[in-house]
């Protein structure tokens, strides 16, 4: 009861309206006692006459005197008055500040006890205060909006959990299964045992990539990586050296078109994997003889600083003239991967908090980095686009051979955590490219481009 | 018995079907809906085990069609979808069971059994005069001299002491025993009866009934 606003609010208003009173009555008593002497009056006897004849003796008092007495007894009404108003205003104050009080942490209250009522399991709850746009409306209003992020959050979450259970099972059902009918069975022949033994292998083979990738995708979402300067073509290279062997195996013709000096600040290992990741799509899906390409660049709308920092390359120059009519096409297909990308990217932008000097460049899409991979694959339809970085979808090729589908999901959380972000350009039966875009160290970054630079 | 399998992961299925037929089932298997589809069109199944993420189709579809045949047929959803409100759907729409993956292979055993005695009622032992299966241990005995019996002949058994007293013919026991590779021109059901009268070493307990089928006689 004491420890409450409302307690603290009535003793602080009913105890300044009490002296702000006793000031001002103390004043006036003050003013009034300072003209009056403290004396009573005195009488005398004095003959009187009235028309010049003696009319016998009267007694008299000085007016002054008179005056003195009468002030005197005001005063000491007033004191009395005063004091007793002084109780009672007192008192009046007390009751008046409760209510007062109380009228004003009403919204207190509610926010309290729908606040109360909000636990993690339902984050449904909103307190919409209403009420005039004052400062209580608007702390409920962040509230509410608070929650609104909260509760997306753990959707996403929950989401995330009920997914990896679910693919997590089937390969668990399949060891289990395996186990049960025939390893644990004695009448199994050797033939079958085999087999089973075979099929648990892949089981927990795909169990382990599944736990991995989600592991990876998990660490990712943290801010915290090991940030350096570093050549974002090399790393491609690097990517390029891991799939070389497995795509000379599948007779693939993988060409390298990479623009030496792109310079930025990551992390060298997670952005290696993306463009890894990428690669291993590209090297999946190409039918054998197909060509895989990979390429690396500046956004050159940023004139000739750009050209001269990365040398000319095949990329920068045909760029300029062919920017208009890549975006139109791009809009034309109705490309919401990337629109809905671009959004995204530039949250995980502002949540990277990358240091970037200066305005960005006005209306020039400078200071951008890509990397592209360019695959012979199936392509994919138009309404997939808008898929495919979304975590555990897979394409009907990833289907059969059992994928995570947690692929392309890693590489968006990788370069939307390093404020860049990915796009796919495709049609059907036409092959993919997927571009990463990633801001340049060394200059500031406009909007993030959405053309498709191998175009 | 015979039991369709509907589920995309082949090496799930591998193991299942190497399951049920162990344990004297005969299985089919398809893939995807449309297959699956076409198969409860063509054949006649006691029992379906049924997953709904199916590729090309809706496992709830595939359920009611199931259901729309009217034949009595079996339905085990075998599900990752472990949530309440799919176990729940999943039950509505017209399933006798739902298990959810991953499970244990006898636990799918026992569900089998269940569901197929249903009719017969009673425990997972079924006996008809001296005649005595166990179908938990796919255990048979005559007068309690236990008989050795390859899966067919068990099959054979099973399905006609389920049906005491009825003719059956022997369409319908391709039908139930055999799985879809069955060759239906082959005297294989004849060989098989046949056989299965030589190790009950009791003549008439299986009688042929002329151009009709065969049936196990009840005691009197």
């Amino acid at each position: 009861m004491i420890h409450t606003i409302r307690f603290r609010l009535t003793v602080l208003y009913s105890g300044l309206l009490f002296l702000l009173a006793a000031l001002v009555l103390g004043g006036i008593y003050y003013a009034v006692s300072r003209s009056t002497e403290q004396r009573s009056y005195a009488t005398e006897m004095a003959k009187a006459y009235r028309d010049g004849q003696y009319i016998g003796k009267r007694e008299v008092v000085l007016m002054e005197e008179v005056e003195n007495a009468i002030k005197l007894g005001t005063l000491d009404t007033l004191r009395a008055y005063s004091l007793l108003t002084l109780g009672a205003l007192f008192l009046a104050s007390l009751g008046i500040g409760w209510i007062l009080s109380g009228r004003v942490l009403r919204p207190v209250r509610s926010i309290t006890r729908t606040t109360e009522e909000i636990q993690a399991t339902d984050l449904s709850r909103r307190i919409t205060l209403n009420g005039p746009r004052d400062e209580l409306k608007d702390l409920a209003d962040t509230i509410d909006t608070m929650l609104e992020r909260l509760e997306a959050a753990f959707r996403a979450q929950r989401q995330l959990i009920d997914d990896a259970s679910h693919e997590l099972r089937s390969p668990l059902t399949i060891i289990r299964a395996n186990v049960d009918a025939v390893l644990l069975s004695p009448e199994a022949s050797d033939e079958e045992r085999t087999r089973a033994v075979a099929i648990v292998d892949r089981a927990t083979t795909r169990m382990t990539r599944l736990v991995e990738d989600l592991l990876a995708s998990a660490r990712r979402q943290g801010t915290a990586f090991a940030d350096a300067d570093l050549d974002l073509s090399r790393v491609a290279g690097e990517a390029c050296e891991e799939y070389a062997a497995l795509a000379t195996a599948r007779s693939l013709v993988v060409t390298r078109d990479l623009t030496p000096g792109l310079e930025t600040t990551g992390d060298q290992d997670a952005l290696r994997r993306a463009v890894a990741n990428l690669l291993s799509n590209a090297v999946r899906l190409s039918p054998p003889g197909g060509r895989v390409g990979v390429a690396s660049g500046r956004s050159g709308l940023d004139g000739g600083a750009a050209e001269i920092l990365s040398g000319p390359s095949r990329m920068s120059k045909l760029r300029p003239s062919s920017r208009a009519g890549a975006r139109a096409r791009a809009e034309a297909e109705g490309l919401e991967a990337g629109r809905a990308g671009v959004d995204a990217g530039r949250t995980g932008q502002a949540e990277a908090g990358m240091a970037k000097a200066g305005p960005p460049g006005a209306g020039r899409a400078g200071g951008w980095l890509w990397v592209a991979v360019r695959d012979d694959g199936p392509g994919l339809a138009t309404a997939d686009q808008a898929r495919v970085f979304d975590r555990f979808w897979r394409g009907e090729a990833s289907r059969r051979d059992r994928h995570t589908g947690l692929g392309l999901a890693i590489v968006r959380q990788i370069v939307e955590s390093h404020g860049g972000r990915v796009a796919v350009f495709s049609q059907i039966g036409q092959g993919a490219t997927f571009v990463l875009w990633l801001p340049s160290r060394d200059a500031a970054p406009g909007p993030v481009p959405d053309y498709n630079p191998l175009t | 018995m015979r039991l369709l399998v509907v589920e995309d992961e082949e090496d799930l299925v591998d193991a299942l079907r190497v399951g049920l037929i162990r344990a004297g089932y005969a299985v089919d298997i398809a893939y995807d809906a449309p297959a699956a589809q076409e198969k409860l069109q063509v054949n006649t199944y006691d029992l379906i085990l049924l997953d709904l993420n199916l590729p090309g189709g809706d496992g709830f579809q595939l359920c009611r069609t199931a259901r729309a045949a009217g034949n009595g047929v079996r339905i085990i959803m075998v599900t990752a979808r472990d949530r309440l409100d799919d176990r729940v759907r999943g039950l509505d729409e017209g399933a006798d069971d739902y298990l959810v993956k991953p499970f244990a292979f006898p636990e799918l055993l026992a569900r089998v059994r269940a569901l197929l005695r249903r009719d017969t009622g009673g425990t997972s032992v079924l006996e008809v005069g001296a005649l005595r299966i166990d179908t938990a241990r796919m255990e048979v005995s005559l007068g309690g001299r236990a008989l050795a019996l390859t899966p067919k002949e068990y099959g054979v058994l099973h399905y006609l002491m389920t049906r005491p007293g009825h003719v059956v013919s022997s369409e319908e026991l391709l039908e139930h025993v055999w799985d879809e590779h069955a060759d239906p021109f082959t005297n294989t059901v004849r060989v098989t009866v046949g056989n299965l009268r030589r190790k009950l070493q009791e003549d008439g307990l299986i009688e042929t009934v002329i151009s009709r089928g065969y049936r196990l006689r009840e005691p009197a």
